[in-house]
């Protein structure tokens, strides 16, 4: 691979290619690409070497139904496109067709023709509203929950302080299956109410996840629910912070972020 | 006999529906599998597959076979889409996703994925030849789809500094690949 880009863009060609960049640099990269050959080579040459990854996938049995359903939408989508379009660069009328989904299904308000962004960010005020709901939904039990963890506090001999942060994690259908407390001191610990079965060769992982773009970090794995101290180490914390467990196969995630089903969900809010 | 990918986008480009069907039925059960190891869940997958088809027909013209493999282009387009998915809606949707919902759980290892790649590939040999937590973090980052922060969780590097180890890792990967 020999090229007249300097390392960096070297470097940042391969990050291109791998998906890496965020939206910003995502859209420089394109521009470039676009424009100065020599960084598109770079790009192609990335892509072409890592696409040996794609040939290592094993196959998936497709739904019978799937074809029927991408054909639906192929009538409003012209073939000829208007102008080069990288494979990077998204067509902003793709609704998703998740945000359509819920559409259908009423949970979302209907308009036409709005601009992908827009419903991208329709879908999470949805999301976010729906977890506020949650929170409130279950807020008796909550209220109850947070005297019980009180109590169990002073058995950890944390008694001390009160948490200045607290988030209730509630599993799908909403029962309160844990409490997570952050202490002023850094401490943070988990305090179960509902026990889980976990099969043989499975854990309980913890997560938490305060940036979208960072990724969800592991903060602890749990053979059972029981009382535990999380590692939150040098990580941020601060209210509306994401918390969940998920069920990971033996020895945590393979791959460093949840794999399996979400066992309970719920974000941090202030003492007041 | 195999399709030939370059023709059929072609033909899609020209509005052909039969050759975005052929190209579903030969490529659409391994884009499914690929879509799965970065989005886990089997409905977000489907519905990455699904976008990724309809991108296909969008911008089957913008498609130049002098830019590089057919294969190739098509598997960036859906790469792209799962990962905008995973990244803008990936884990926010707790309601959305039924326990027991199929997930993919091959329980595959990195080397285990950079064991299966081809002899012939340039990239299996100068793979092996990094340090092992160099190759993790590269095969990771294109199958599974980590971002350097979940890097950096899953490799117990700073969150400062994963980005230069990554970078230096890339060029040292392209060193070899000449």
């Amino acid at each position: 691979m020999t090229s007249p880009l300097p390392p960096a863009d070297q470097a940042l060609a391969a990050e291109f290619a791998l998906g890496l960049l965020d939206e910003h640099e995502g859209r420089r990269a394109v521009e470039r690409e676009a424009a100065n050959s020599d960084f598109a080579s770079e790009v192609a040459r990335w892509r072409r070497h890592f696409s040996g990854f794609d040939r290592t996938t094993p196959m998936a049995t497709l739904p019978p139904d799937l074809w029927s359903r991408i054909e639906a939408r192929l009538d409003t989508a012209p073939a000829a496109a208007t102008r080069p379009a990288s494979a990077f660069d998204e067509q902003p009328s793709l609704e998703t067709s998740r945000a359509a989904q819920l559409r259908e299904q009423g949970r979302l308000p209907i308009t036409s023709g709005e601009a992908a962004a827009d419903a991208r960010r329709r879908l999470f005020d949805w999301v976010w509203h729906n977890l506020n709901f949650w929170r409130f939904g279950g807020f008796a039990a909550a209220a109850a929950a947070i005297v019980i963890t009180m109590g169990l506090g002073s058995q950890l001999q944390q008694a001390r302080s009160a948490p200045v942060l607290v988030a209730i994690l509630q599993t799908p259908d909403n029962q309160t299956a844990a409490i997570v407390n952050a202490f002023a001191d850094g401490r943070t610990e988990l305090v179960p109410l509902t026990s889980f079965t976990v099969p043989a060769g499975k854990v309980l992982e913890v997560w938490t996840l305060w940036d979208r773009q960072i990724g969800p970090r592991s903060v602890g794995l749990l053979q059972a629910m029981s009382s535990s101290r999380l590692k939150l180490d040098n990580l941020p914390l601060g209210a509306n912070q994401l918390f969940e467990i998920t069920l990971e196969p033996a020895g945590g995630s393979p791959i460093g972020r949840p794999t399996g089903p979400v066992l309970a969900i719920g974000r941090t809010a202030q003492r007041i | 006999m195999a399709l030939d990918l370059e023709k059929a986008i072609m033909a899609c480009a020209g509005g052909d529906k039969r050759a975005l069907n052929a190209i579903y039925e030969a490529e659409g059960p391994r884009m499914l599998g690929v879509a799965m190891r970065i989005l886990k869940r089997r409905s977000l997958a489907e519905e990455a597959v699904q976008d990724a088809f309809v991108l296909v027909w969008r911008k089957a013209a913008s498609f130049d076979p002098a830019k590089g493999a057919a294969a190739t282009w098509l598997y960036t387009v859906l790469r792209n889409r799962s990962l905008t998915i995973l990244r803008d809606e990936g884990r926010a949707e707790p309601t959305e996703m039924p326990l027991g919902e199929e997930i993919a759980d091959d329980g595959e290892s990195p080397e285990d994925t950079i064991a299966r790649l081809s002899d012939a590939e340039a990239l299996k040999h100068c793979l092996q030849k990094l340090e092992p937590k160099r190759r993790m973090a590269i095969a990771l980052t294109y199958v599974h789809g980590l971002s350097h922060g979940e890097l950096a969780g899953k490799l117990g590097l700073p969150l400062g500094t994963i980005k230069s180890w990554l970078r230096r890792s890339l060029l040292t990967l392209r060193e070899c690949l000449q």
